[in-house]
């Protein structure tokens, strides 16, 4: 394995990991919250579903399924996973990658080492 | 009431077996889960290519089956799966990790210096185009 390709990306893990698992934190701490983002992951499910089988009965129904089984049964899993698609999806990964390990990893984060 | 009545009632063999058990059924759940969402990915597909009607309906019930239930199922899931990776853009951070080689350091230009994987894609793209042309 090449040299000090490991200790950056057990950071990068920690740091992915830490975010993807905040908001379980969040909603262990504060239950509300949990009831906020079952909400916001409904409409989620809901509007991905409208988007495929337009307005019908079919969505309703293929709608409460995807949710009872997403977001109420697997809200641990479900969660974090959202918070994955979030940060790639959106592009935060590059930020991550380049940015947040410190200066003295990344071409992009600074000044390169002398 | 005996002995045998007692253990019986107490069986251990559950107090094993149901952590594996309720671990197994969170598996199921997912993998049902993710086969309705296959299933409407497919209705999206072909009805993007075909439009409505019953001929429609037919062909995505034969490509549901043949895609989820028939011995093909783990190739077709497979590669779904890698499909879904690709489109939600995983394959971006892992462009970024093995091209642009963040641990590397040093800021060299010898290895074609600040690339990024969208940067590298959208070159790609560029290069492509402008072959398309010709």
């Amino acid at each position: 394995m090449r040299r000090g390709f490991l200790p950056p990306m057990i950071l990068l893990l920690v740091i992915l990991l830490f975010i993807m698992l905040l908001p379980l934190l969040l909603a262990k701490i504060f239950p509300q919250f949990e009831w906020l983002l079952k909400a916001y992951f409904s409409i989620i499910v809901f509007s991905f579903v409208r988007r495929i089988l337009g307005g019908g009965i079919m969505t309703y129904i293929v709608s409460g399924i995807l949710i009872y089984i997403f977001v109420f049964q697997l809200f641990w899993l479900f969660t974090p996973a959202y918070m994955l698609f979030l940060i790639v999806g959106l592009g935060l990964s590059g930020i991550i990658v380049f940015g947040l390990p410190g200066r003295g990893m990344g071409r992009r984060s600074g000044v390169a080492r002398q | 009431m005996d002995l045998f009545t007692i253990l019986a009632s107490l069986n251990p063999l559950d107090y094993i077996l149901k952590p594996v058990t309720n671990i197994m059924d969170t598996i199921n759940l997912v993998i049902l889960g993710f086969k309705i969402v296959i299933l409407l990915f497919i209705v999206q597909f072909v009805r993007g290519r075909f439009g409505g009607g019953p001929i429609v309906t037919i062909l995505i019930l034969v490509l549901g089956y043949v895609m989820l239930f028939s011995n093909l199922a783990p190739i077709f899931t497979t590669a779904m799966f890698i499909y879904l990776f690709i489109i939600f853009g995983f394959s971006m951070l892992v462009m970024d990790l093995v091209i642009a080689k963040p641990w590397a350091g040093g800021g060299g230009e010898e290895e074609g210096g600040h690339t990024t994987g969208k940067e590298y894609s959208e070159r790609l793209a560029k290069t492509r185009a402008v072959q398309r042309r010709f």
